[in-house]
């Protein structure tokens, strides 16, 4: 399988004077149609690092490759017809007036005709549940409600890299669902989409093809959510936890009782306890 | 002794757009002084509207709500009515809406994203100035405030955009404190923070708790209700559902139906339940005891 993304030595600062480098000798790889989770704690380096993929930020050194070209500020708008991100606060990115037309904006600085265009904004702001809600104006939304908006506007580009920066952070829990079964539709009717998502859910880490965790800047973890979590000591002494699941499986393993290692779900280990 | 008050308290948001629909509905509850709530429901449920109407932010269509001896209603007629026959002194106090909010301290969503000043001790000492205080008197505060949320005093002339998240929402917190209210409402304020983050956030709000303050809680976050909540205000589609404890919340049949996610220790426990666990499942609320039941099973 080829790289949609990958990153080599990567370096920033946001004041190089001061010389505190919010991402440090950064290098992975992540490939076509993975789903991969982007860990850390408040200020290890996320969404900066989003930023960065983008080229939203320009990196102090190191390289940066989307979908196999060297992004540069030459290619940018190239780059951008492949990879997009949601962030977590709907409120820097709401454009257009109406919900409408913040959806439609990026399809109109593509050029997308008239009739597609319409098309596409009735298609994915019903599937993120606001196409009742076309013709309001941001400051009748919620947070919540701007965040699906956010999200219909970079779905509907039918881009092939989608990173999303904590970016359902204030839905419910049946919004944050909604949204994943969307993502998981999209991924099965397009096995290439790649898809990154930054976020503090352990539990969704854990069932994602690739997990990276990053701390001070640095990345501290690569690897499949098996390896990944397994050591619990290292991920705990950066003040993350791991997935509910493996804290009962090591729970049980202290007290001699030993589950097998393939169980990833507590549907998993609770049909395994009960001898099913 | 109840603190807050409802009394069939409607919102409509806006009347004139045809397809307006109540976001509250004929909601009465009562919130006791020095309690520790928390309001939960699905979004567009009504949680962050209610909360804004305590320090009247907005003002019912119709019923009314009342912290202590604050009457707030956009209903002319019926505050009246309320207001007929009272103390001159509770006449007065419903003058000054300045005092309601000082009184209730509102933390917004993402509260981090209102910072604005150059500097953190600026930003603090805002909402005190506007409540009238000079600025050496505002600056006391402000100190006093960031201390309480744990903010070093060497941090205080340094820009806030330079601090991490948790951090952030620390000082946006202390930014109302600083107004020393006597109910602080926190709407989600465990949102996009990192467990340490959160436990650092809940701490804090603890300690306020702990001085003496009514605690108000809007959150989707089940794990916090059911460590920190002593009791739940279930709202649905504007409606009140039930008040309640979180233990009986989350063993309750009907969480599903008002889409609030249960915990994942309940949510592993049911399924225990659904597939024939051969041992003792009943009044389990925390992780040790789970583990001791499900061992005590295997080999007891």
């Amino acid at each position: 399988m080829s790289l949609a993304i990958e990153v080599k030595n990567l370096n920033f600062s946001y004041d190089s004077e001061e010389g505190v480098q919010t991402i440090k000798n950064v290098s992975f790889s992540i490939e076509k149609g993975q789903y991969v989770s982007l860990i850390g704690h408040n200020g290890s380096g996320k969404s900066t690092l989003a930023k960065l993929l983008a080229y939203l930020l320009e990196p102090a050194s190191g390289e940066i490759y989307v979908d196999g070209i060297r992004v540069n500020e030459k290619n940018i708008r190239e780059i951008r017809q492949t990879i997009g991100v949601v962030f977590q606060n709907p409120d820097n990115q709401f454009i257009g007036s109406t919900v409408e037309g913040d959806i439609a904006f990026g399809l109109e600085n593509r050029a997308v005709p008239r009739e597609k265009m319409i098309e596409l904004v009735k298609k994915y702001s019903r599937l993120v549940g606001m196409d009742k809600f076309l013709n309001k104006s941001p400051d009748e939304l919620s947070g919540g409600q701007k965040q699906r908006v956010a999200i219909a506007g970079i779905l509907a580009l039918g881009l092939k890299i989608i990173i999303f920066d904590e970016a359902t952070s204030m839905l419910d829990p049946e919004g944050v669902e909604d949204i994943k079964k969307l993502i998981f539709e999209m991924k099965k009717e397009d096995p290439e989409l790649t898809f990154v998502s930054i976020t503090h859910d352990i539990e969704e880490a854990y069932l994602s093809d690739k997990v990276i965790i990053l701390n001070s800047g640095e990345k501290y973890m690569e690897g499949v959510p098996e390896d990944v979590f397994a050591d619990e000591d290292k991920i705990k002494s950066i003040g993350l936890d791991i997935p509910f699941v493996l804290q009962v499986k090591n729970a049980l393993k202290k007290k001699g009782i030993e589950t097998p290692k393939n169980i990833r779900t507590i549907e998993e280990l609770s049909n395994y306890l009960c001898g099913k | 002794m109840w603190q807050i008050k409802t009394n069939h308290l409607t919102y409509v948001y806006d009347k004139k757009d045809p397809n307006h629909y109540d976001a509250l509905s004929d909601v009465s509850l009562e919130i006791k002084k020095g309690d520790l709530v928390c309001i939960v429901g699905k979004t567009g449920s009504g949680k962050s509207t209610l909360v804004q109407t305590f320090n009247n932010l907005i003002s019912p269509t119709s019923g009314y709500c009342q912290v202590e001896n604050f009457y707030i209603t956009s209903d002319k007629k019926l505050k009246k009515e309320l207001l007929k026959n009272q103390d001159k002194s509770v006449i007065e106090e419903n003058k000054h809406v300045a005092r309601l909010r000082r009184k209730v301290g509102l933390v917004f969503q993402f509260p981090e994203y209102q910072l604005f000043a150059e500097t953190i001790i600026k930003d603090v000492m805002f909402g005190p100035k506007n409540f009238g205080l000079k600025e050496e008197e505002a600056k006391e505060v402000a100190k006093k405030s960031l201390i309480e949320v744990g903010i070093p005093e060497s941090y205080f002339e340094k820009s806030p955009f330079e601090l991490s998240g948790g951090e952030k929402r620390r000082v946006a917190i202390a930014g109302i404190i600083a107004s020393d209210p006597d109910i602080l409402v926190l709407d989600e304020p465990t949102a996009g923070l990192d467990p340490n983050g959160k436990i650092e956030i809940m701490n804090l709000i603890k300690r306020f708790h702990e001085k003496g303050r009514t605690i108000i809680i809007v959150t989707h976050d089940m794990n916090l209700v059911l460590n920190f909540a002593k009791t739940v205000i279930v709202l649905n589609d504007g409606k009140l559902i039930e008040v309640t404890s979180p233990e009986k919340l989350f063993q309750s049949p009907d969480i599903e139906k008002y889409s609030l996610e249960i915990p994942t220790l309940f949510k592993f426990i049911n399924l225990l339940k659904n597939d024939g666990f051969a041992g003792n499942l009943s009044e389990i609320y925390d992780f040790d005891t789970l583990i001791k039941r499900i061992y005590e099973a295997k080999y007891e």
